[in-house]
Formats: structure tokens, sequence, C-alpha cells
């Protein structure tokens, strides 16, 4: 092929060194013109120079190369003849590469070309997710989107319903992360302002100094084999997924095929005032496994519904859950009953974690993580409908160039105490198409907010 | 001392040949009438009606209206008459007596602050050999009682209950030497008596969850007319029977009075209250009407919550043939209460909802006494009486749910699957759909219990020897005419069963005893001596346990070696007393209500409208009959001395109270395996879910999915097996345990010139159980690492828990301080409870070995090296004895040689193993608890006003304390108040008025 590739330029090459119609070319007496090739980058690109554009005489063959100057302009010396004019730019911020092209064909360079008019060469772009650098976890950057799990009034006035809850589990990476294996927990004692702990001795977790967090009851582990595109997200539902809009108005309905459940009945916690069988929409694939520890009685797996201390974690290096789980070394007690076991799960398994606080008690209240999961938390009135929900990281999301135009602002979901500082309304946004990047900071105080209502109900 | 004991040992042995000689042989055969007149000694009126008795009540008449009484048929000698009327002080005198003698003139007087004997704190009764207390009516005024059970603080080392008010939403109790929440039962065994009525709570159901029998609610008994309550703390008469745990008798107003107008106000309680005695006629007796109101409220700041008692009692007593030496005397009560706990008017209850308890009594007797005065018989009883008690519970709550709720309803065992209400209201499983709705819940209990008895004494005097024998016969029934729980509308009725309490059968009970009781004068002293025996048998008809009988031998003993008015040494006796006391079983034991065990068999998914047509496994069980079940009993000694040496007076008594087997609810383990489906095997249903009907297989759970339409074929799923235990309740008798303990008096008396007494009581009292029977237990709704059911029992010693028992130590003392200044009618005391040593200690004891063991970390499932597991500030982790597998039930693993191997050699089973290791919560669970002393103040004023009014009034804990408290095995500081135990009673004021018109 190369050598067909050579035979053809020898010929060009004669061809010019034996033509006399170039009046213009004092060696060889050839007319040439100039052809200005301007970029015409889509928004939110802007002409960054350096580009090469390649002009291909398509009668010819012979292509000539130059380089884009910063205002997105290269310019030709060509003879007359029929030209095609291509560019491709490869640009990248954190999350993706974005590959931008542009093509003209019929370019006529005759007598009466006008040397000194632009070219336009309309461009596209193109993203496609950018490798990560460094750590290659198959599960990428999956954090907790959101987490609903105060409730709402009840219609008839009686007071909250609660056997709502739901976590939204979002890939906030530009890399696919695989769901499989993804286990829930939450810290023990159930609520932050519990005012006593049998892990909390002397001032301190007992647990600080060590390796795990303790994990209430056990965990709840998903089954299926699930990816996540960058900036997909997977609702898990903790206790009944059905429609519960229907009964209760101010509540949301979470009878959703692409939904996950915490549903296990066999493991024991079959207490159907806390899990009934999950909306027949649901394939029993996308229901999690309870790992229930030996000793606890508990018939439901409950979460506190004012300040939990929820995380999500994967078991790492091949180890079963349920081998862990299982095996005594990894079971810790806790509390004022034998039957307050916690999973001891190693830190390094954690991807990520949320710690409430309810809001009028957050003086009695402590942290439960440690400082390498996370510090800080996030205020919250339950009852009313009011769910935790990930700040945006604002400067990323305005950095992706496909965001521009797509994102809303002056964000109104927000509590007056606690709102989202970057004023980006995000689900709005992701209605519009815009890939949002969310806070991670491993501060639950940066990284959170109250929102007035569940996103499932926006 | 020694040269004493032979005295009495030799006197017992002629006593014993003498018993058989007839009563012909006695040595002095002569009679004679002794007559008198009683009259009020301040008005010199004639006092009418009043009742004399000769001998603690060997022979008795009772005044005519003119307060002539006339006893015929006396012998001659030394004896003593006790005089007593409703509104005058009780006389006792001393007198011998002879033929040539005249007519007495005993001037009685009133019962008031004028006296100088009064007497406001618990006194013991000396009439009585068994040791017993007595608080009279001036004592219960002074102490405003608005509930019986607050009498029992005035037992010695008695404290004030922390409990202000009646608004409880359980009942309140009494409990004698013990303490309620003890195991043993021991407000059940605690007998009481209203008027010689037996209140009993043989046929309640305990409607809770707690294994646990309670005795009868007091709080529907009228406090304002009750005259005196006597507490039989150690052995009674065998004319007493179903007890255990002591005796409460509470004697209300009888005879002739004024008009008595009371009103009494704590923080949390009102109560009015009316009271007469009606004279009607020359003769047609006397009728007693009271009338009381009382309401209680639960919290100051919510008044709306509440308990009302509303009582009329009426008594009618008259004796026929008062002159002629044969009295016979007719008695007859009846007494209604209607009130009960009402939460109704709460407006923090949602619009609505409400819960109320009736509490309403209906108690009739008739009482005969003749005394007939014939050889072979002195006097005759007979007694019947009825106790009715409608305590019928309504609660109305508000429900709601996004989805269906399955209910469960069906008694019988099988695979049943969820079915709406219109398709077939009787459905073993109803589902109701999602929505709002009210539930309105009844539990009507109304239990009846009836007895009737009759009972003669004879008096033989032999020689010196002054004989009583006694005999009688008892029959009781006991039933429950309520219709047990049940709901308003079956349409949004929850899982429950129905179970009617009407349907229990009746129990009757026939006991028969009989009694010597003689009194011998031992040069200057006396001995006197009780020995009866007691028979009960129990006849349950249709139960497994059929008719149970017992024998309950008693004995008291009491040796006076001085009694005299004055001298240093006035009074000195000594006391004894052994005996057996048995609790007749409750419905509770002989009919328990079958329970429910529930599995769910097949979970689809929920549909659109919310709907979900779970299925579920019932299995009913009732307890298992147990043919080794010995009823429960207790078997008890006392011995005490008292003492009075110029105007001291001490008492001192030590107690042993055994339980013997105590009743204990365990489980035994039976192999099951049932079938599961889940929405999985729906999946591919071919069947659109609205069209499919689920059937199910009652005896296999096989569900097969049919199509409505008729379009698609029926579908058989796809089931796996659950393989676990049915585990079923029995009752077997626990380890027997023993309460003991110290009661001890000393009065210094009166001080003349301050007018002043100092009273110090206290008691030291210790409860131990560590109970060692062998319990199977295991967690098998646990799954085991292969996601199977938990497949291993353990069979502890005791409970499957850390300890087996527990320890409690308690020291109280009281100091009264009591001014009484006639003059002005008034008296006044301050009340001081301490609590010195509060102590409470865990147990995990074994008589054959090791029960737990120390461990380093707390889920370390290996001994420490030190294994100490008392008082060491580490946790403790108990093993069971033995295990055994579903797959061999039979054989009994040893567990710790078995555990430890596994450990090394079997990890998978170490796993499961370690599953059954049982283990305390704190690291100062064994770790002794003392509580630092603490104590309360109580101050009482009674101010009569004149022979028309009488004012009370009395702080509680009057300087407020709220001291920090520590505890031992912590080492905790905190608040008296914020303490769980609820140590001491917060301030609060009581006053009342009494009006006599």
């Amino acid at each position: 092929m190369k050598k067909i590739q050579s035979l053809f330029y020898l010929a060009a090459l004669a061809l010019l060194l034996f033509s006399s119609s170039c009046e213009d070319d004092p060696i060889i007496g050839v007319k040439t013109f100039d052809v200005i090739v301007q970029l015409e980058y889509p928004a939110p690109f802007e002409p960054a120079g350096g580009v090469t554009v390649r002009l291909r005489n398509l009668t010819t063959g012979v292509v000539d190369e130059n380089v884009a100057d910063s205002a997105g302009a290269a310019v030709f010396t060509v003879v007359a003849g029929v030209y095609e004019a291509t560019v491709s730019e490869e640009r990248a911020d954190d999350y993706f590469r974005y590959i931008i092209t542009g093509s003209r064909i019929n370019i006529a360079v005759t007598d009466t070309w006008f040397s000194d008019i632009p070219v336009p060469l309309p461009l596209t772009a193109t993203s496609l997710p950018k490798p990560a650098e460094g750590d290659v976890s198959p599960y990428g950057k999956l954090i907790i989107k959101e987490l609903y799990v105060g409730g709402c009034q009840k219609d008839d006035g009686s007071g909250a319903w609660t056997r709502d809850a739901y976590l939204i589990v979002y890939n906030n990476s530009s890399q696919p992360a695989a769901i499989d294996n993804l286990a829930i927990g939450t810290c023990f004692p159930h609520n932050a302002h519990q005012a006593t702990s049998a892990f909390w001795v002397n001032g301190a977790w007992i647990y600080a100094n060590e390796s795990w967090l303790p994990s209430v009851y056990g965990a709840w582990q998903t089954t299926k084999r699930d990816t996540l595109a960058p900036g997909e997200q997977r609702v898990i539902v903790v206790y009944q997924a059905i429609d519960h809009t229907s009964v209760y108005s101010n509540s949301v309905n979470l009878a959703n095929a692409a939904y996950y459940v915490a549903y296990d009945p066999e493991s024991g916690y079959s207490n159907t005032s806390y899990h009934i069988p999950p909306s027949e929409l649901i394939p029993t694939a996308q229901y999690l496994k309870a790992y229930r520890l030996p000793g606890v009685t508990a018939n439901a797996w409950t979460i506190s519904v004012n300040s939990p201390a929820l995380f999500l974690f994967t078991p790492r290096d091949g180890t079963s859950l349920a081998d862990f789980a299982n095996d005594e070394n990894n079971k810790v007690l806790h509390g004022t009953s034998a039957s307050q076991a916690a999973l001891k799960v190693p830190r390094t398994w954690i991807l990520d974690a949320i710690e409430v606080f309810q809001e009028d008690r957050i003086a009695d209240s402590k942290t439960r993580f440690t400082p390498d999961v996370n510090v800080g938390y996030v205020p919250y009135t339950n009852n009313f409908g009011h769910t935790l929900y990930r700040n945006v990281d604002k400067a990323a999301t305005e950095a992706i160039f496909g965001n521009a135009g797509k994102l809303v602002y002056n964000y109104s979901l927000g509590m007056e105490e606690s709102t989202d500082p970057s004023g980006i309304d995000a689900e709005a946004s992701i209605r519009n198409g815009a890939f949002i990047i969310y806070r991670e900071t491993n501060n639950s105080t940066n990284d959170f907010h109250q929102r007035s209502r569940a996103s499932l109900r926006d | 001392m020694s040269s004493c004991l032979r005295h009495i040992f030799s006197s017992l042995l002629i006593y014993c040949c003498a018993a058989t000689i007839p009563a012909a042989a006695a040595d002095d055969d002569r009679r004679i009438t002794l007559s008198g007149t009683v009259t009020n000694a301040r008005t010199k009126e004639p006092a009418p009606f009043v009742s004399v008795l000769l001998n603690d009540g060997e022979r008795w008449t009772v005044a005519d209206e003119k307060g002539l009484f006339i006893i015929r048929n006396v012998p001659p000698g030394e004896m003593t008459l006790t005089i007593t009327a409703l509104g005058y002080a009780k006389r006792k005198i001393k007198l011998h007596a002879e033929d040539s003698m005249p007519p007495l003139r005993i001037a009685l007087p009133e019962d008031n602050l004028l006296l100088e004997e009064v007497v406001v704190a618990a006194q013991a009764n000396h009439d009585e050999i068994a040791s017993s207390y007595v608080i009279d009516r001036a004592g219960l005024e002074h102490l405003q009682m608005l509930n019986v059970a607050d009498a029992m603080r005035l037992l010695p080392g008695g404290q004030t209950n922390y409990n202000q008010h009646l608004a409880t939403g359980s009942g309140q109790y009494l409990a004698v030497r013990s303490v309620s929440s003890e195991d043993g039962n021991p407000t059940f065994g605690a007998a009481l008596e209203v008027d010689g009525v037996r209140l009993s709570s043989n046929a309640a159901f305990n409607m809770t969850t707690e294994r646990r029998i309670y005795g009868t609610d007091t709080r529907n008994i009228a406090s304002a007319n009750v005259e005196s309550v006597e507490v039989v703390t150690g052995m009674p008469s065998v004319q007493y029977g179903d007890l255990s745990n002591g005796l409460v008798k509470i004697t209300t107003h009888r005879g002739a009075s004024p008009l008595y107008i009371t009103a009494s106000t704590k923080p949390n309680t009102k109560q009015a209250a009316l009271s007469k005695g009606f004279t009607l006629g020359r003769k047609a007796g006397v009728l007693n009407a009271s009338l009381e109101h009382t309401v209680s409220i639960a919290d100051l700041a919510s008044p709306y919550t509440s308990y009302d008692r509303n009582t009329l009692s009426l008594r009618y007593t008259h004796t026929f043939n008062t002159h002629d030496g044969r009295p016979l005397s007719v008695e007859a009560g009846i007494t209604g209460n209607m009130g009960g706990y009402n939460a109704q008017s709460d407006p923090d209850l949602f619009v609505d909802t409400y819960s109320k308890a009736r509490d309403n009594a209906l108690r009739a007797y008739v009482k005969m006494q003749w005394l007939l005065d014939r050889p072979g018989i002195t006097s005759i009883e007979a007694t019947a009486s009825v106790d009715y008690t409608d305590k019928l519970t309504e609660e109305q709550t508000n429900k709601s749910n996004s989805s269906s709720v399955a209910v469960l309803h069906g008694k019988e065992e099988g695979y049943f699957v969820a079915t709406r209400y219109e398709d077939n209201p009787s459905a073993p499983i109803l589902l109701i759909p999602a929505g709002y709705w009210y539930q309105r819940r009844y539990v009507d209990s109304k239990p009846l219990n009836t007895a009737a008895g009759v009972k003669a004494k004879w008096l033989h005097p032999l020689g010196r020897l002054h004989n009583q024998l006694m005999a009688g016969l008892d029959f009781t029934g006991t039933g429950n005419k309520g219709r047990g729980e049940y709901y308003q509308d079956m349409r949004y009725a929850p899982t429950w069963r129905d179970y009617r309490f009407d349907e229990a059968p009746d129990m009757y009970t026939v006991a028969g005893y009989i009694e010597e009781k003689v009194q011998w004068p031992i040069g200057a002293t006396t001995l006197q001596g009780v020995a009866g025996v007691r028979w009960d048998k129990t006849f349950v008809a249709a139960a497994r346990y059929g008719s149970v009988g017992s024998l309950s031998p008693r004995f008291n003993l009491r040796y006076t070696v001085t009694d005299r008015p004055d001298g240093p040494l006035r009074r000195l006796a000594f006391t004894a007393g052994w005996g057996k006391a048995v609790k007749l079983p409750s419905f509770e034991v002989l009919y328990p209500r079958p329970s429910y065990i529930d599995r769910l068999a097949f979970a689809p998914g929920t549909m659109a409208d919310g709907t979900t047509f779970l299925a579920y496994y019932i299995e009913p069980y009732a307890t298992v009959y147990n043919p080794d079940l010995r009823w429960q009993h207790s078997r008890q000694w006392e011995i005490g001395a008292e003492a009075k040496i110029h105007t001291v007076s001490l008492s001192m008594l030590f107690f042993h109270h055994r339980t013997i087997d105590p009743y204990r609810y365990t489980n035994r383990y039976t192999p099951f395996t049932y079938k599961f489906t889940g929405q999985e095997a729906l999946e591919n249903s071919a069947i659109p879910s609205a069209d499919r009907q689920y059937r199910i297989d009652p005896s296999t759970g096989i569900i097969t999915v049919v199509d409505r339409t008729g379009v698609q074929p029926s579908e058989v799923l796809a089931y796996h097996e659950r393989r676990t235990f049915k585990a079923r309740e029995t009752i077997v008798n626990g380890t027997s345990f023993v309460r003991r303990g110290v009661e001890w008096v000393v009065d210094f008396g009166k001080i003349p010139l301050l007018q002043t007494s100092v009273r110090l009581d206290g008691h030291y009292y210790q409860y131990r159980n560590a109970d060692e029977t062998l319990t199977p237990s295991s967690p098998y709704l646990q799954n085991m690492a292969d996601g199977n059911p938990y497949k291993y029992v353990g069979y502890y010693i005791g409970d499957a828990a850390a300890a087996n028992g527990y320890e409690t130590r308690k020291a109280n003392l009281n100091i009264t301080i009591t001014t009484h200044i006639p003059a002005i009618r008034m008296i006044l005391s301050l009340r001081t409870e301490v609590c010195l040593y509060n102590f409470r200690q865990n147990l995990s004891e074994y008589s054959r070995g090791e029960r737990g063991f120390a461990v380093d970390n707390r889920s370390d499932n290996f001994p420490s090296p030190d294994p100490t597991r008392y008082n060491s500030d580490r946790y403790v982790a108990v093993y069971p004895l033995y295990y055994a597998s579903r797959d061999d039930m039979e054989t009994l693993i040893p567990f710790a040689e078995a555990f430890a191997k596994a450990y090394l050699n079997d990890r998978p089973l170490y796993n499961e193993l370690a599953k059954l290791v049982e283990r305390a919560n704190t690291d100062y669970y064994f770790n002794a608890d003392r509580i630092s002393a603490y104590y309360a103040m109580n101050l009482s004023v009674t101010k009569e006003l004149g022979n028309v009014a009488t004012l009370s009034f009395s702080a509680t804990n009057f300087t407020n304390n709220a001291q920090q408290i520590t505890e031992s095995d912590t080492g905790l500081q905190n608040s008296i108040y914020n303490h769980g135990k609820r140590l001491i009673p917060r301030f609060y004021y009581s006053l009342s008025l009494k009006i006599k018109l």
C-alpha cells in the first residue's frame, strides 16, 4: 500500500514540474491562491490554536497540512483545484475526552478565488469517557446521591409515613461502574443523638483506632450484574418498593422496574410492616440479599428515620460477603441487647458515606464515622418529606463543555439553613441533559444538603 | 432458758396426752352468765350494737340498742372481753369472772384524738399467733390512703411508693414480703379478702406476651370506708387457702355510725365519700352504706388519662338471740363499683382514637355465725360470696397502609393464602386493602368467683388447757364470663385468633381443714399453739391436668413469758411458725391460650393497587402438656421475739420463705420442614397478574396459579423447602428459691412531757434465685452460612441468657416521730424513710459446675486466663451445657468440648456453634450494684375540729429530696428521679377533710 502511495506522489510531482499554467510562481510559473480555513467550534468550545488542518486536492490527491492559529484559522497556498478541508482535534477535561471533528468538501479554487475570504469549517464535538488514571477500581466513583428516610405526612393528618425510604447510588465518574456486590450498611448507634452507646467509651468510639466500622445487624448486598454508565444512577428502596402515592399523596412512587430493593424474607427480615413483596414490576434479580448476623432477633432491618449514618461498601480481594458475615471473628456486639450485633466492615471497603444529625438534636449528636470515611454531618428534619441530597461540584460541572446551556441555576429546593451552595438545580439540569458532578470531600457538611422534596417527586 | 424449753417440751407432751381425754373429764363444769351495759363514755348514752367477744371470739354477742349484752354459759375464771364498735375505740378488758359477779358497766370512749393511745402505724396483731400487722382507721386516715395497696408502706420497713395515682395502664397489686417483679408470681400468691370475700385473679387471662401471672388489681377497692387492714405476713390459719405469699384482710365499716363526709385531694387524685351506719329499728339490725367517688389522672400536664372509681357499698348486720346465750349473727353485704381507665378525652390523641378499660365490680356475700354452744360444737359459721368483675377494655386506633395487609385469623394448621374480605369474610387469612381505617379492639374479661364455706368451732377445755378445735369445708368456683378479645369490624381486624374466655371450663375447688388451737398456762407463762392441716382438691373439666390435690400443714407457736401492764419487763414473748401454702393454678396454666406461629410461605410481587396475596403456614399450638408438672407451693418458717421494757417495745422477726416448683415456661423443639415460594417463580408466568388467582394446597403448600379468564392453563409454581424447627411451649417446674429477711420495730413509747413518741422500724430483705432447669433454646429463626435455617438447639442451665437469676438485698429504716396532743386533738408525724442498702447482682450459677466465664474481649468465645465473672468489670460469656442437631435431636453433645474441637478442626461448625454462646450486654453486668443510701421525709398532720370534722394534711418527700445516687456497678452518679428504678416519690401534698354529722 505504501508503495502505491509513493508512486502516486511521484506522478503528482512530475505533473507539477512539467506544468506551465502557474503564472504567479516566479520559479516554475504556476499561479497560486491563498485558502484560509476558518475553524468554527461548537459551543462551548473555543479555538485554542495548534490544531492541524488538512487540505486535500480532490483531483490530484495532494494533501497539505497547516496548523491553525489561536483564532482557529489555517492558511494554505494552493493551485487551482477542488479541495477538501478536514480537521480532527481531541480535548479532555477531568471526566471526558471530546473528539472535535469537521470536514468540508468541494472547495473549488479557481481564477476568481478571493484569497482573503476565509472558508468556514464547522466543527462538531463528541464526548467519550475518559480513562481514569491511577485507581482503576471497577466500581468507579459510586456515591450516595440522595438518601430519603424521614417519611412524609399522611393525608389524614395522623402523623408520618416512613416506610417509603430509598437511596440513590450514582456514578460520579467518567468510567462505567459495576454495582453487583454493592453493599449497604448503617452504623451503630441507630440515632446520632442516642445518649449512650456501648461503642462510645471514654469519649471515643471503640473502633476509632480499629480498621473497621460497625454495620448494624449485618448488611444488604446487590446480586445482579449491572453497570452504571457515567452519570447514571440506581434507586435502591429500603423498605417497600411500591407506589405509596395512592394512599399518601406526599410520598413517592417506588414501583419501578429499574429500582433495586432490600427484600429477603427468608433471611429473617419477614416483618411485613417494613418489608413487603416489592412491586411485581421489579425483577427479583434486583432484590438485595440480606446478611443478617447471628444473634440478631429483629425481624426488620430498620434505618434511623432522623439521623442515620449510612455507607456503601463492597468486599475486596475476592472476599464473599456471605463468608465474611458468617465468620465469628467479624462480629461485634453493641448496646443494651445481645441481639444488637454488628458486622465489622473493613474501612478500606467503604465507597461513600453520609452522616445525618437530627436538626433539633445536633448538640447531642456525635458523628459515627472515622475521619478517613467521613467528617461532618448534614442536618435533617424528618417526617415532612425532606430528603438529603448531594451538593453539586459547581466548578467541575460547569467545566464540562457539554453542560453549557444545560445547567439550571437558582436552585430553590434547599432548606433555609441547608442548601446547595452551587445554586445549580441538579435534577433540573439532568433533565436538560447536563452531566452533574457532585461534591466528594468525605465531609457530609460540604457534600450534602437538606432538600425539601424527594427527587423522585420532581 | 433451757429449763424454760424443757418446760415447754414437757408441757407439749402432757398436752398430747390430754388431748385424748374426753371433754367431760374437765375438772370444772361450772358455767356463769356474763352481762353488762356499754355506754358512750362521753355522752353516757347507751352504745348500741357493739360487739362483745370473749377470749378472742370463743363466745360472743352483740349488745342491743340499749347497750345491754349477755353472754351465757361462760366458764368462770380469767378472761378477756373485747368490745368493738364503729366510731369507738377498741377496748380489751381482763377480768376474773365468778358467779357472784354483778353486771358490767363499760364506758366506751369514742375513737378520736382525745384518746391517749392513738396509733398511726402498723401494729403487731397479738390476737394472731402467726405474724401479722394491723393498721386501723386512725392510721389509714393519717395515711390518707386512696389505694389499699398504700397501706403496705406502714409495715416494718415499708416505704412510700413512687407511683402517685391510679391511672396506670396496667393494674396495681399487693406484694407481701416480696417484690412484684421477682420469680414465682408473688402478687398472684398474695391473697386479698375484703370483708371475708376472697378476691381472686385465678380466672384472669394475661393478654400481654409476658409470661407472668398477676394478682388482684386493687384499684377498684374503695378506700374511704376501710376500717382496718390486716396483713398476715406469716403462715396464716389453715382456713385460708389458695395463697403462697401472705394474706391481706380488709374490713370495712360495720355498725351504727353518724354520717361521714370525706373529701380528699392529692395532686393527681381527688376523692369524695359518704358513709353512714343506719339503725333500722330495734330488731332490724344495722345497715351501713358508703358511697365513694375517686378520680385519678396520670399526668398533671395532660389531665386526660384518668382512672375513676365509683363505689356503692351496703352492708347489713343483725344479731338475733342476743339474750339467750346463743346469738345468731347474720351479715350480708353488696358492693358495686363502676369506673375504670379512660384516655378517651385526651386531645393529644388522634381524632376518634381512644382507649378505655372498665373496672366494674360486684361483690356480695352472706355470712351467718351462730353460737350454738352445744356439746361437741360451740359455734358454726357459714359464708357464701360472689365476686364478679367486668374488665372490658376498648381501644380504637387509626391505621393506614400503602399496601394491603394480610391479617391471620385461622386456627387450623396448614397453608392458606390471603383472601379479600368480599370474597370470603371468614377466610383464615384476610386482606385489608391499602388505605386508611380505624380498628376498634375489645378485650372482654369477666372473672366470676363464687365461694361457700362452713366451719365449726368447738371449745373443749382440758384442765388448764384452753382448746379450740376448728374444722371446715370450703367450696370455690372460678370462671370467666368474658367474650375475650374481639374486634368491632372483622374487615379491619388485625392478626388475631378468637379465643373466648367464657368457653374455658370453670374450675372448682373443694377444701377441708382442721385446726386445733390451744392456750396453756405454764406457771406464769403461757404457751399458745395452732396446728392445722388443709386439703385442697381442684377439679378442672377438660383440662389435661385433671383434678389436683394438695395438703398443707401449718403450725404456729407463741410462748409468752410475761405480759403485764407494769414492771420493768412488761412483755416478753417468742413466736415460731412453719407451714406449707399452695397457690392454685391460674387459668393461664390450666387453659393456656393456643399460640400460633405464622410462617410466610408465598410472597408474590405487589400489584399496582398495592395488593399482594401472601400465604402463610399457620401452626397452632397449645402449651404442651407436662405430665410431670407439680403444683407450685411455698414452705415458710419464721421465728420472732417481742418485748416491752418499761415503755419501750421491741420486736424482731426472722422469716424464710421457699418457693418450691415455681412455674416456668420453656420451649420444646421438633424438626419441621415447610415450603416457600417467592416472586421468582412467577416471573415467567404467562398469566397476567390481574387475571391470576392463587391457590395453595393446605397440606403440601404447593401454589397453583389459575387464569381467571381461562385463557391460559394453570401453572404450578416452583418452591423450595426450608428445614427448621417447631418450637412448642411447655410449663415446667423451675428451681426452688428463697426469700428471707428480718423485720423489726423499736417503739420508744410516748414521752409524756413532749407528748411525742419515736418509733424505728425496718427490714432486711433478701431474694435469690438462680434457676438450674435444663432449658432448650435455639436461634432457629436465623440462617446458617448456607442460607438455610439454623439447625442446632442449645440446652442451657436456666435461661438462654448470660444470667440465670439475680439476687437482691435491701435494708430499710424508717424513723417516725409522732407528736400527739390530745388536748388540741392533733397528731403530727414526721416519718423519715431511709434505704440504707439496696443491692442487686445478676447471677450465673450452676450447683454442679461453672456457668459462664469472663472473656478478655467482648466478642471472645473462650475464657480469659482469669475467668472470674463477678465484680471483674469484664464481659461474660455462657455456653449451653449441651447442644443437639436437627438431624439427631436425641443425642445431646457436650458443648464446651465440641466447640473447642471445632475451633481447631472445623471452622464452619465453630462459626455455627458460636451462635449458641450467650453473653452479657455490658462489662458491668455481673458487677454488684449497690445504690448509695437515699431517703425521703414525709410529714403528716391530723387535726380534729371538735367532734364534727377531721382535717388531715400530708406532704410526701416534703424536703423535695433530689439527691444524687451512686451505683457501684458502673460507678456512675445519677439523679434519684432519673434513675430507672423510681426509688422515692416526688414531692406532693395531700389534704383531706372528714365531717361527721
